[in-house]
Formats: C-alpha cells, sequence, structure tokens
C-alpha cells in the first residue's frame, strides 16, 4: 500500500510518497515534514537568523559551520568546477539585483524599478571550505545562494532516511530523488509538466531509481525595468540567463546533479548546454524550447513512458 | 330364401394383412420420392433475389399512416420520426472486431516541473 503526503517547505511544494504500510513506516512519513523545517532553518536566504544568513554575513572570518552546510558547500563546490563555473551559489547579488530579493510570493506582488548594472563574471568569486575543521571562509562583497542545491540535498538525504523502511520517492518542487523500484519491481511513474500549462504533462517517464529534476524560466519570473526576469542567473552576464531553452528535465544518478545539469541546460542554452550534457555519463535530457520544440537525447527515450513517446517523437 | 355364406376367419386376416402392407409399402414408396426429390432440390436451390416475402396466415394490408385512426377516433402519433440523443440512448455501441479499446493513460505519481 502507497502511503503519501504533502506540505510546504523550503518556498516548495513536497511531496512523499512511500511503499509500504506496516508502522514504522507511518512514523517514519511523519518524520519528514521536520527534516524539511531542519534544512530551511540552515539553508533559507530569506531568514536572518538562518545558518546561511549568518554566513553570508561573516565577512571573510572563519565560520563554524554545521555537518549539513559543509555537505551542501562540498556539492557546490564540485558543480561549480565540473560545470567550468556555470553552476555557482556565488550569484546572490546577481539574483537580488535582478529582483529577487524576497521569497517568491512576494516578489510577484511587486515587479517595478530599474534594472542593476551588469556585474562582472564572479570568475574569481570563491570560497574556501575546509570539510575536515567544518570551516567556511567567504570573502568580503561575497553572498551565497544555495536555493538549488539545499533543496535537492535535502529531497536525496529524506530519501535516504527513509527507504531504510520502504521504497521511497521524495520530490521537492519538482527535484524527485527515487530509492528504488517499488515493492512489486515496477518502476515509479513520473510526468513531465507542460511549462504553459502546468495541470499537463508533455510526457511520462518511468523512473526506478536515481534523480530527475526540472529547470525554467516559467515559474520564477518576473518584471522589473520592464524587462522579463527569472532566477537562473548567468555567472558570465550576472543577469536572468538569455538562452533558447525555455524548461529542462534531467535524469542522472542523483537528484542533485540532475538539478545542477537542467540548470546547465537552460542557462547555457541548446548549443553549449547540450554539449555539456552529452559529455557527461549517465544523464539523459529533454528540453523544451522557447519556440515549442522539444529535444531530448536519445538515452532519455528508453524511460518516456509508450504512448507519449509516439507523441513525442511526432513533436520533436 | 338364399343361403347365408361365411368368410373364413383366415381369409378375413389375410386380407387385412394385405391391405396393411399395401398401405404401408404405397406411402413408403412416396415419401421416399419426396425425400430424395428434397434432397436434390435443396443441392441445387438458389434463391432468387426478388424473393417474394414468405405468406402469413393474415395478409398484409398496407394502409397510409397519416390516416390510422386510434380506436378512440383520435390521430395516432405523428409520421416522423422522433430524433433520439445518441448520448441518452441506451442502445449498446455498435462494435466490430478490428476497433480496439481506447488505451487508458495511468496518472503518474508525482511530476516534475520548474520548482514550485
Amino acid at each position: 500500500m502507497m502511503q503519501t503526503s504533502e506540505f510546504r517547505s523550503m518556498g516548495s511544494r513536497i511531496f512523499v510518497a512511500l511503499d509500504g504500510s506496516d508502522a514504522r513506516v507511518f512514523a517514519a512519513s511523519r518524520q519528514v515534514p521536520g527534516w524539511f523545517t531542519r534544512a530551511e532553518t540552515i539553508f533559507s536566504r530569506f531568514d536572518p537568523e538562518s545558518e546561511l544568513s549568518r554566513l553570508n554575513c561573516s565577512h571573510g572570518s572563519v565560520f563554524h559551520a554545521s555537518r549539513e552546510m559543509i555537505e551542501v558547500l562540498q556539492l557546490a563546490k564540485e558543480f561549480r568546477q565540473r560545470t567550468r563555473g556555470l553552476i555557482t551559489p556565488t550569484v546572490l547579488d546577481a539574483l537580488i539585483n535582478s529582483g529577487y530579493d524576497a521569497d517568491f510570493s512576494s516578489i510577484l506582488s511587486q515587479q517595478q524599478g530599474g534594472l542593476h548594472e551588469q556585474l562582472l563574471p564572479p570568475d574569481a568569486m570563491d570560497f574556501d571550505l575546509d570539510a575536515t575543521a567544518g570551516t567556511v571562509i567567504l570573502p568580503r562583497g561575497i553572498h551565497l545562494d544555495l536555493g538549488g542545491y539545499a533543496k535537492g540535498w535535502t529531497a536525496h538525504q529524506a530519501m535516504l532516511r527513509l527507504s531504510e523502511f520502504a521504497p521511497a520517492l521524495v520530490n521537492a518542487g519538482g527535484d524527485i530523488a527515487i530509492s528504488g523500484p517499488q515493492r512489486n519491481g515496477d518502476p515509479w511513474l513520473i510526468g513531465i509538466e507542460n511549462p504553459l500549462n502546468p495541470e499537463e504533462n508533455v510526457a511520462m517517464v518511468n523512473l526506478a531509481k536515481g534523480g530527475i529534476a526540472t529547470s525554467g524560466k516559467d515559474y520564477r519570473h518576473w518584471m522589473k525595468g520592464g524587462k522579463l526576469q527569472h532566477h537562473l542567473i548567468d555567472p558570465w552576464t550576472g543577469l536572468p540567463a538569455v538562452s533558447d531553452v525555455f524548461s529542462a528535465t534531467v535524469i542522472a544518478p542523483d537528484v542533485m546533479l540532475a538539478e545542477a545539469a537542467a540548470k546547465v541546460a537552460v542557462i547555457a542554452g541548446s548549443g553549449a548546454g547540450r554539449e555539456w550534457l552529452d559529455s557527461q555519463d549517465s544523464l539523459a535530457y529533454f528540453l523544451q524550447m522557447e519556440n515549442g520544440q522539444i529535444l531530448s537525447s536519445f538515452s532519455f527515450e528508453q524511460y518516456l513512458w509508450k504512448s507519449l513517446e509516439k507523441t513525442f517523437q511526432q513533436r520533436t | 330364401m338364399k343361403k347365408k355364406t361365411f368368410i373364413p376367419g383366415s381369409t378375413k386376416v389375410l386380407l387385412a394383412l394385405t391391405s396393411l402392407a399395401g398401405t404401408v409399402g404405397f406411402w413408403n414408396i412416396i415419401s421416399n420420392q419426396s425425400l430424395a426429390a428434397a434432397r436434390k432440390s435443396s443441392e441445387t436451390i438458389e434463391v432468387p433475389a426478388d424473393l417474394a416475402p414468405m405468406p402469413t396466415v393474415v395478409p398484409l394490408v398496407q394502409s397510409p399512416i397519416s390516416t390510422a385512426q386510434t380506436a378512440s377516433g383520435t390521430e395516432s402519433a405523428p409520421t416522423t420520426l422522433r430524433e433520439v440523443d445518441p448520448q441518452q440512448s441506451n442502445a449498446a455501441p455498435v462494435s466490430s472486431g478490428a476497433v480496439s479499446a481506447p488505451e487508458i493513460i495511468p496518472n503518474p505519481i508525482t511530476t516534475t516541473g520548474s520548482s514550485k
């Protein structure tokens, strides 16, 4: 019997599914909201009391971080290196300049003001991390946004804990972590939303294990200075990325990598983005372009649910 | 006075048996011929396209419906056919063996989209 629950945390809708019915499974599923609340108190940039806010105010001094913070910062460093600086947490100031300076629900009601000047590429902007000592040194003038990493990481951690009791799926705002096949051996059927109509799925995939995530310009966007802004910052311009990819869905061995890879596709576009995605092992992608076209890797087709595979082939 | 003559009983029995045998044999010959003829005709039967309707005991009388009257003398139902909404019809849909059932699209357990 499948147990599901849903709640809001970290600015997103969280969905949990556990394929089990005994008392231990039920007890485990009730703990999940607490895990996400704990993560929010660490990683929220909107809460001045959060650990991240305190780190962002450390101004070059040695900051003693929690184990969770160290893990996520290690992840951020790894992705920064792997994507040659394209995916970096040091874009917070650019994100604020573009207008994303409060919780997203309050931004939607503002939508005014002038566009700030373009920021310098943050190539030299980095932070020192000593995982053994559990310390971080964040240079003056650099501030971190860990939103995407933290959400994927928290979903992954929750999935790992729940998998001790039953096959588990955790969806944190579209970043989905899966522990393994369902009890009957079947994979999990997951819909890929139409970015222009979230009530409709443009495709469905069968995924037995790993992660799937979608990143796009369709939801977290707003108007500022008469221009459409969104939350995916190109670190080389310091501005919301301009690319031909409207929404990208990536399947990866884990949800953190899937989330970062989806961002690469949207920020870098179908040219450089696909080149990078194709160069990575075990990534499968599904891109919904600005012009309505759909592009996908050959490896993605093996996950597609059969009926919509035909639809997909017609649209390609 | 003429003397009465009696036919012996054995003669009567003989006459009865002869009569019975003749009747049965004659009937048998006729029925065999009818059966043979029926078989022959069934093997070569060809139904004409304009075959007349099978006769009934009561002869059909064609009568214009517009002039039909009910027993009470009032006019009968209108002659035009009543329109039936196909959505409300209880009739079973016409189905041929070549038409497959519509495919059932399952509901996904969850969906992925831009962070919401």
